[in-house]
């Protein structure tokens, strides 16, 4: 187990390095100049090329490239451009927002899809089955700024409650009050997962109940209770979280519009203000922690593999 | 029985109907002194010091105002007045001006706010390399202490609008040692009626009144104050709509939003901001004068105003209405005329129409607006592309000196001198910079003319740049303030409300409930 993860450690680094190639090269042909960007529209050309200077942006490409992944190895990933706050600063004050908006999202997606699923899948071609295919498909067409939108609509700006519009609030001033604050940017993040995990858990459901154990379990006289928990759930799980995992990203990428919507001022919304204000040792840094959070949940998904398919353990 | 049932029944109804109804005494009207109110702002400064700022109305919007003191201030009329400036003298020759300072103003640890902690504060705001403050402080060649509470001021040439750039974030005094010991980007230490309670750079702000030994009694009557930043602007809308914000300035497009909210109050002022098609005269088409001043003719600023910008003024010359420099001939000189444009062209060595090549747009200016413009100028032969760019890299962008032109916003200055410098030699908003005409005009606005010829000399500037097209102004904004009916004491006579807008929040109140 422990040599696995190494493995998959292992493999992560080449991919990082690639990626913060691909990031300063990216930031380095974009237009725009850091240095005007964070002097102002008043700045002086004297002031814009003092600043320049300052960031070190005067100097090599591959000189700043080699320094920063010294630094990076090291843990120092830099100061940003804009607010000159270590970078790691930055992304530990920002990133459990957005963990706790993903957390809460994908467990309304688990909690929402599978139950939905099973429905679809044992009534299949029932009104029941229809309906949820139905609207499966309508949240996968609709971006997630409309759903957005509507909720906000609907459940802050008077109608069927009056939840906050905007903001976000920390765990440490009560789990009511955060999940009050959460609960709509998070429904949001969580209908782009939705849709795709109740329509994997309704096919992966059909395909075991026409396996030749379930056959076997029904002959056997056990009850469909236990057939459907027992047996068929657990081997239709693999492709569900299989999908799950893939979410993830997706889910993390949505986090960046979401909390624009919402103001949440996450590590989604860091990325976008990195881009914008070219702060490239903030961008890098979010790109780096990304991959991390892949990784991590790609591990996740590998080790849950062994729990719910035996054969894979012996592998 | 039934009777028996119902009775008691409806009574019981009545009397949860009457519970659940709120006071109609403690919540409505009565203010509360240990209030707190949230404001929003779209972008926010990454810094606390003010003569590192970037952006006056941001780094003075976000708590500056009301953590430290400033030398001058300006009042609803427009014109400079002491703050923490009694009187001033500029000397007959005009080089040097003397501050007298008032002096009951202290610190926390009551050291006096004096000549001496003043020379400190602007000594660092002419050395320190700072983007912004360093070139405007530069019309100052040294400060002297005369006497405990007078400064007097050195200056290169007998310019006129110093006060001016001293109700700036130059102008903020901090205590001496937070200058010469602590620091500023991180930390406050100032004489105004607010402590800072909290800052995270860019996103918020948190100050809290603590005025005991505050020399305006009147001031600080909110207990707190919370700033939040909101880049994007439906959730900056959805924010004040909700409850969530008190308080927040708008762009005069936004105004729609507000339509039919009951709940909010609306106050609509015209502080200075406007938004142009501006030129770089060194890129071609744009070296051309009559190809200019043909898109002046082609545009109708009315409809523009009325499509887009709600309770706004069209704009036809760059002193605003009330302000010095005004003329109201020669906001005469734009009229909407395309057959007068197509014979600018036609002179212009252009009779088939020419071609504008892309006009960037800032990312802020309300949508559809670039394309009625470029609508308008075909019309009459005048082609372009349109390219949307990010707000905050237009300016930067414009500077580099390869765009022609841009559709962005203009801010009113403190004073018409620095409006005139800070709108027209500087590249973010005019690349091809002044020109030997234009210098000797403004070189004539000195401290040693009378009001009269510095009035006169403002309004021949605003001729120049008028009758020779350096750009095409377009709108001046009526900016909707959105609050909550919570919020008492807010109006357009507030100080720096022409030039700033109302964001020195020191008189409002807040209600309780």
């Amino acid at each position: 187990m422990l040599g696995f993860i190494l493995r998959r450690v292992l493999n992560l680094v080449p991919l990082l390095l690639i990626l913060t190639v691909i990031v300063f090269l990216l930031v380095e042909i974009a237009p725009g100049d850091p240095a005007a960007i964070i002097a102002g529209p008043d700045a002086s050309p004297d002031a814009i090329a003092a600043i320049r200077g300052e960031l070190g942006l005067d100097r090599p490409l591959h000189e700043r490239y080699l320094a920063y992944v010294g630094n990076a190895i090291q843990g120092d990933l830099g100061t940003s451009f804009v607010t000159s706050e270590p970078v790691t600063d930055v992304i530990v004050r920002r990133l459990p927002r957005t963990v706790g908006l993903v957390a809460l999202a994908l467990l309304i997606s688990v909690i929402v899809s599978i139950p939905l699923g099973l429905i679809s899948a044992l009534r299949a071609s029932s009104i029941a089955d229809r309906t949820i295919t139905v609207v499966s498909s309508v949240l996968i067409a609709v971006p997630p700024f409309v759903i957005a939108a509507v909720l906000v609509r609907y459940f802050a700006l008077g109608g069927f409650a009056s939840l906050p519009a905007v903001g976000y609030r920390p765990m440490s001033d009560g789990v009511g009050t955060w999940l009050t604050f959460a609960i709509l940017p998070a429904v949001t993040i969580a209908t782009i997962s939705l849709a795709e995990l109740t329509r994997t858990m309704r096919g992966s459901v059909i395909d075991a109940m026409e396996e030749d154990y379930i056959r076997t379990a029904r002959a056997k006289g056990l009850g469909h209770v236990s057939i459907v928990g027992k047996h068929a759930f657990k081997n239709a799980a693999v492709p569900y979280v299989t999908i799950l995992g893939l979410q993830v990203g997706r889910i993390v990428g949505a986090a960046v519009i979401v909390e624009s919507i919402f103001n949440v001022t996450g590590f989604g919304q860091l990325g976008v203000e990195a881009v914008l204000e070219r702060d490239l040792p903030t961008l890098q840094g979010v790109v780096l922690v990304s991959g991390l959070i892949v990784l991590a949940v790609n591990l996740l998904v590998d080790l849950s593999y062994g729990y719910l398919n035996p054969r894979t353990r012996t592998r | 029985m039934r009777r028996f049932t119902l009775v008691p029944l409806m009574a019981l109804m009545l009397i949860v109907l009457a519970a659940c109804g709120g006071s109609s005494s403690s919540s409505d009207g009565e203010i509360d002194p240990d209030g707190s109110i949230a404001v929003g702002i779209v972008f926010g400064p990454n810094t606390l010091d003010p003569h590192m700022a970037t952006s006056e109305l941001a780094a003075q919007f976000f708590g500056l105002w009301g953590i430290y003191d400033r030398l001058f201030t300006v009042g609803a009329d427009g014109v400079v007045k002491g703050e923490l400036v009694d009187d001033w003298t500029y000397s007959d020759d005009g080089n040097s001006l003397t501050l007298k300072l008032r002096e009951d103003v202290t610190f926390r640890d009551d050291t006096p706010l004096d000549a001496a902690a003043v020379k400190v504060n602007l000594d660092r705001a002419r050395t320190l390399e700072s983007p912004v403050i360093k070139g405007r402080m530069s019309v100052i060649k040294d400060v002297s202490v005369a006497s405990p509470y007078e400064v007097v001021l050195t200056l290169a040439s007998p310019v006129p609008h110093v006060p001016a750039i001293l109700v700036e974030c130059a102008g903020f005094i901090m205590h001496p040692d937070l200058v010469t010991d602590g620091d500023p980007a991180t930390e406050t230490n100032g004489s105004g009626p607010y402590v800072l309670k909290s800052f995270v750079p860019g996103e918020s702000l948190t100050m809290e009144r603590d005025n005991a030994h505050y020399w305006d009694p009147e001031a600080a009557k909110i207990k707190t104050i919370t700033y939040q930043t909101f880049p994007d602007q439906q959730a900056y809308i959805n924010a004040v709509k909700s409850g969530e914000l008190d308080l927040g300035r708008y762009q005069a497009s936004q105004a729609k939003n507000f339509a039919g909210s009951s709940d909010l109050n609306i106050e609509t002022i015209d502080q200075g901001i406007a938004v142009e098609l501006n030129f770089n005269r060194d890129v071609k088409p744009f070296d051309n004068l009559q190809v200019r001043q043909a898109i002046n003719y082609a545009i109708d600023r009315t409809s523009i105003v009325e499509a887009f910008f709600p309770n706004s003024t069209p704009k036809t010359q760059y002193y605003n209405e009330g302000r010095p420099g005004h003329d109201p001939a020669v906001g005469k000189i734009w009229t909407f005329d395309q057959d007068r444009a197509k014979d600018l062209l036609a002179d212009g060595g252009f009779p088939n129409g020419v071609d504008l090549g892309v006009i960037n747009v800032s990312s802020a200016a309300p949508p559809g607006l670039a394309d009625v413009v470029q609508q308008q100028l075909a019309a009459v032969g005048i082609k372009s592309s349109l390219q949307t760019v990010d707000a905050g890299q237009i300016s930067p962008q414009f500077a580099e000196g390869k765009a022609g032109s841009n559709i962005g916003f203009t801010v009113a200055s403190t004073h018409p001198y620095n409006g005139a410098v800070y709108r027209w030699l500087v590249p973010s908003f005019n690349p091809a910079g002044a020109t030997p005409e234009f210098s000797q005009i403004l070189g004539a606005a000195t401290s040693t003319a009378t009001p009269e010829q510095q009035e006169e000399t403002y309004k021949a500037l605003d001729r120049f740049v008028v009758e020779n097209a350096w750009a095409a102004p377009l709108v001046w904004e009526g900016n909707p303030w959105v609050m909550s009916k919570r919020v008492k004491g807010f109006t357009a006579e507030a100080n720096l409300s022409p030039v700033l807008g109302p964001l020195d929040l020191r008189y409002l109140s807040v209600t309780k409930g």
